[in-house]
């Protein structure tokens, strides 16, 4: 068995925290760290190229297969899944941390799976486990969002699963590699993977969501689902340029967007979508750098994104808003978390001598192999947002988060001393990728040998880059101080066209068409039996009763006023007496019995006669 | 000497499980008065019959079986038994949760003092009975006598509380069941032995040596289709919901198993060995009945979501699922029909759970609405989390037995390169998202309108019971060898195995 297996320990794990809703509150503040350090042990002791195999539905599967780019990203996660278990040290509520191990141990299920049943298997164990997490929030907005989620996650699943059953119908494989774009189901694979990714036009529910989860499970959300996406975009998809459209747009859309609210988590939110559209576009690039230059920087950005989500976190927990109106002055309150939060900004923003500088480089030089207009146009978007993002999210968020005006000083209490170690190692290991880019070099499965990351051009084009970001920011700033420019906080998403579709469907569903439905079943289990009983009862009335509808149908089109009264007065007559007895039962069943029988008999006659 | 005891246990072993639950009928009667020994012994025969079954699975496929004759009424009419891949998979399922329902019975009725205990228990075996003859049914005619005797042993079940309510449900109940029987079903029976000669089915199909032309061929298979309404294919599915006025165990194996299930049981009969695949190929009529589930799958889903009453919306679930059955048969691409087989039972062992579940709910807090289950699930976590389990079942998401008969579902229909199929299956999916998955959210993320938050679960045996089912649609997510094997068996005698 190889040690691979062992990362389903971690679903253990969770299976261990669920039902210890009596265990003494140390030991399952222990489980998130134990993870963590079980998750990196396994993970370093993988080797290249070790797998499994099983046969499971009738279906050859390899559950684990190893490779390069695998380890890469699930040297991430168990980083990612140590610094949540010491910056969740003090998470109490059980529900999340045992969703919140699970939701770890199928990203890792996902990770290492060689064939695409078990990817799909372990991909909507994550959409479950997840959506835990979210509602783990316990806020009426989280239930809500938490549902909305689950939804979009569902379709996203069955996408998938359509996608990956008509490839195996068609071409006989379940082997998980690259899939291109010729054969049957990739549109559906492709669309699949893209829901996770939080590609536009779908990116709506990740904004929606993860600022709606409990500071600890932020954390996880920001780490797990979408890089196991960008995995396998990197995997499946690496060269299909139509990524690099949708990665761009992803990147213009978070700048929009996050310039659009004063809430600092949903802030971090569209980010996260800005900065994984990096990487798609990096995947859509292609060539020697593609996957490697998403690899490495989804890499970077789980630790400095970790780093923000968890300092986000910090603030929120200790002053109880995620709107930047409380927070004056909260950095001397809360220095620590400042401190690590500017080393998180910094990194996104990709200053020189922090990880996201070194990650961008591979980007970059990936998108500088390609040729026609999707990569220029990349090019450019990702351009306008690395301008931008010291910004819309350096500045932005550490001006919302600690600093903005507010109407009074906060009691805030620093955060404590688990959340801030929490925050520490990440910011050290921003840092220390940022400075020691061959750590991370030498787990990439391309060489880096062609990329050079502290030259003086390159440094200096990043520094020249924000400099014209900040002309530009505060070129907006000035305008919408001269125009107002009032709009809604949110901005509207793409999320208002299918929820409000889905509303008025369901309003649809409730309304007329279970009228329809009602009256339809009326008629036959109600009039017409009615009548029948009637007729049966007394079929001179029931011929009278129908005999009088018609004339007065027929005085109502060619007769005088007074004809139809007359009529009218007829026809009220035999309702009335049909009324006086359809109170009885319709239609007795002792009478259903008979011609029942007699029907029976009269056919089994027929049968045996024949 | 194996060999002759194994064709022995195949050979009485229909008749004998048939004879065994029918002889828990006097058993119960004479303990009448003693409530402790009555359902004992009912748990006692379902234990042993679901044990015959076993026996029969086990010495099944080691030779040729021949029909056995246990009545006759002509040459032609009578009543005989034979195993196969196809009856096993049918009775296996119906016995083994026959013993995990009067497990949940034993609790339910005593904890909501039901009245007539012994008329339920009784016509409970006598139910169970008739779902074995129909399963083992070696002929047409055969098949028909249970069917409609199932029909009539469960009315009593249907009208157990006597309310009017329960007689004017109990009565669309047998005016639907038998009035479709007779009008459309018994000239179709009629009509196959007029065309085919015989009534005895036939691994390729009984009709495949007909001479009659194409329209009559097809109109027998539609007059089967209409006739056989216990498939609740719409538009006559509604005596399902009118028969949710019965108590929950009645609903839980009879309207979610054994009586539904007779009814796709019997249209796959109809399919592999009345027609045979062949032949509906040849003709092209199974477009209709691909057609019919698919609009019943959405039109019931989208029913669903407007039910406030819990087992209404469990009783329209049921109906699109039964669809799912139907729709797998009938697109005559072998794993198509291998996956909507295995949906047989796949879809009993996690159907079955919702409505312990409900039951148990009602037992426990007299709530029957789902806008009344706001943080029930913190009151009765283990209930709750069943019908989780069931739910993800019903949606088709990991670690549940219906994601494996979806997975076969939607390769059949991506082989046959149906591509409305495949849209109605991510559609009806999302839907049963949507009205499955508030429910769950409901139970434990809203708070408990009365406040109260502490442990009030159901009677043990009803969460004992409903453990197990939840456990078993678990469990046949990773082992679902015995259902997928028979139900690959039943496609491959049918020649359609590639």
């Amino acid at each position: 068995m190889t040690p691979a297996i062992g990362l389903v320990l971690v679903l253990l794990g969770a299976a261990l925290a669920l039902p210890g809703g009596r265990a003494k509150e140390r030991l399952q503040s222990f489980s998130g760290p134990l993870a963590g350090v079980l998750a990196l042990w396994m993970v370093g002791t993988l080797d290249v190229g070790e797998t499994l195999q099983a046969r499971f539905w009738g279906l050859d599967l390899h559950p684990v297969l190893v490779t390069k780019l695998k380890l890469v990203f699930a040297w991430a996660f168990a980083i990612a899944l140590a610094l949540w278990g010491v910056y969740a040290w003090k998470l109490k509520d059980l529900t999340e941390r045992g969703f919140g191990l699970m939701y770890a141990g199928c990203a890792f299920g996902v990770l290492f799976a060689g064939d695409l049943l078990t990817l799909f298997l372990f991909w909507e164990g994550m959409a479950v486990a997840s959506t835990v997490v979210i509602l783990c929030g316990r806020t009426a907005a989280s239930a809500r969002a938490g549902f909305r989620y689950v939804m979009v996650h569902v379709l996203g699943g069955v996408l998938l699963l359509c996608g990956i059953v008509l490839r195996h119908a068609s071409i006989g494989t379940l082997a998980f590699g690259p899939v291109g774009m010729e054969a049957p189901g990739s549109w559906l694979i492709l669309a699949g993977f893209l829901v996770n990714a939080a590609a536009w036009p779908l990116a709506a529910w990740l904004p929606d969501a993860y600022p709606e989860s409990s500071p600890t499970g932020n954390v996880l959300l920001g780490t797990f689902t979408t890089k196991t996406a960008v995995y396998v975009l990197a995997v499946g998809f690496a060269g299909v340029n139509v990524l690099m459209l949708i990665g761009g747009g992803m990147a213009i859309y978070a700048v929009v967007y996050a310039l659009g609210t004063r809430n600092y988590r949903r802030v971090l939110a569209y980010s996260l979508v800005g900065q994984v559209g990096y990487m798609v576009c990096s995947i859509g690039a292609g060539g020697a750098y593609g996957a490697s230059g998403a690899a490495a920087h989804a890499f970077m950005h789980v630790l400095y994104k970790s780093l923000l989500f968890m300092a986000a976190g910090a603030v929120f927990l200790q002053t109880g808003s995620a709107v930047g109106r409380k927070a004056r002055g909260l950095w001397r309150k809360m220095p620590w978390t400042f401190g690590f939060a500017v080393v998180g900004a910094a990194s996104i923003s990709a200053l020189p001598l922090t990880n996201a500088f070194v990650s961008k480089s591979v980007i970059f030089a990936a998108l500088a192999e390609t040729h026609g207009s999707w990569g220029h146009f990349a090019e450019t978007a990702l351009l306008i947002a690395s301008a931008l993002a010291p910004l819309y999210v350096g500045l932005r968020f550490l001006w919302l988060a600690f600093t903005a005006p507010g109407e009074a000083d906060v009691e805030a209490e620093p955060a404590p001393l688990s959340m801030r170690l929490g925050m520490g190692g990440a910011a050290f290991l921003c840092l220390l990728f940022g400075v020691w880019p061959s750590l991370l070099f030498d787990l990439l499965p391309a060489s880096m040998s062609g990329v050079h990351v502290f030259t003086w051009a390159h440094v200096g084009e990043q520094l020249l880059l924000v400099a014209i970001g900040t002309a530009a920011f505060l070129g907006i700033r000035a305008l919408r101080r001269k125009v107002p420019f009032p709009h809604p906080d949110p901005l509207p998403d793409t999320d208002v066209v299918y929820l409000g579709a889905t509303r008025g469907f369901v309003r649809f569903v409730e309304g007329p068409l279970m009228t329809l439905f009602g009256s339809i079943s009326a008629f036959f289990h109600e009039t017409i039996p009615a009548h029948l009983g009637y007729f049966a009862r007394n079929p001179a009335g029931w011929m009278r009763l129908a005999f009088e509808r018609v004339r007065l149908a027929g005085a109502g089109l060619f007769g005088s006023a007074q004809s139809i009264d007359a009529a009218q007065v007829r026809f009220l007559r035999q309702v009335a007496l049909y009324r006086e007895t359809a109170g009885a039962a319709p239609w007795p069943i002792g009478r259903t019995v008979f011609f029942g029988a007699l029907l029976l008999t009269v056919w089994v006659l027929m049968l045996v006669l024949s | 000497m194996g060999l002759a005891l194994a064709s022995l246990v195949t050979d009485a072993g229909p008749a004998l499980s048939v004879g065994l639950c029918l002889l828990a009928i006097p058993l119960i009667a004479l303990l009448r008065n003693r409530p402790n020994l009555r359902e004992a012994a009912s748990l006692g025969v379902a234990t042993l019959n679901f044990l015959l079954v076993a026996a029969i699975y086990a010495a099944h496929g080691r030779g040729e079986t021949i029909p056995v004759e246990v009545f006759r009424i002509t040459d032609d009419l009578r009543v005989a038994f034979r195993v196969d891949d196809l009856g096993l998979l049918f009775a296996l399922t119906a016995s083994f949760l026959w013993i995990l329902n009067t497990l949940y019975s034993i609790g339910y009725m005593r904890a909501h003092h039901e009245h007539k205990q012994t008329r339920f228990y009784i016509c409970f075996a006598a139910s169970i009975a008739a779902a074995m003859g129909a399963a083992f049914s070696s002929n047409l005619f055969s098949l028909f006598v249970f069917y409609e005797a199932l029909t009539l042993v469960t009315y009593p079940l249907v009208i157990h509380a006597e309310t009017p309510v329960a007689k004017a449900g109990a009565r669309r109940y047998l005016v639907y069941l038998l009035g479709l029987s007779i009008a459309f079903q018994l000239p179709a029976l009629f009509m196959v032995k007029a065309y085919g000669g015989t009534f005895e089915f036939h691994a390729e199909g009984l009709l495949r040596t007909s001479t009659a032309s194409a329209g009559v061929l097809s109109l027998i298979f539609v007059l089967f289709l209409l006739g056989i309404g216990k498939a609740a294919l719409m538009p006559f599915h509604s005596w399902l919901p009118a028969a949710m006025v019965a108590p929950t165990p009645v609903s839980a194996l009879l309207h979610a198993v054994a009586v539904v299930k007779a009814g796709v049981f019997t249209v796959s009969r109809v399919v592999f060995h009345v027609f045979g695949v062949k032949l509906l190929g040849d003709l092209g009529v199974h477009e209709v009945l691909v057609f019919a589930a698919c609009f019943t799958i959405v039109t019931a889903s989208l029913i669903a979501l407007a039910q406030d009453n819990l087992k209404r919306r469990l009783a329209y679930s049921t109906i699109a699922q039964l669809s799912y059955i139907l729709l797998g048969v009938g697109l005559l691409v072998p794993d198509a029909q291998v996956g909507g087989l295995a949906h047989i039972g796949f879809h009993a062992a996690a159907k079955i759970t919702l409505f312990f579940c409900a039951g148990a709910i009602l037992v426990a807090t007299h709530k029957t609405l789902v806008s009344q289950l706001d943080g029930i699930g913190r009151r009765m976590p283990i209930t709750m989390g069943a019908f989780t389990v069931a739910t993800l079942a019903m949606i088709g998401l990991p670690p549940t037995a219906c994601l494996v008969s979806k997975w076969f579902l939607v390769e059949g229909a991506a082989e046959g390169g149906h591509g409305l199929v495949l849209a109605v299956l991510v559609v009806s999916t999302l839907l049963n998202g949507a009205y499955f998955l508030p429910i769950v959210w409901r139970a434990f993320f809203r708070p408990s309108p009365d406040g109260e938050t502490g442990w009030k679960e159901a009677p043990w045996p009803c969460v004992v019971a409903l453990s197990a089912t939840a456990l078993l649609t678990i469990g046949l997510f990773f082992f679902p060898g015995i259902v997928l094997d028979l139900a690959r068996g039943v496609v491959t005698a049918a020649g359609g195995v590639r």
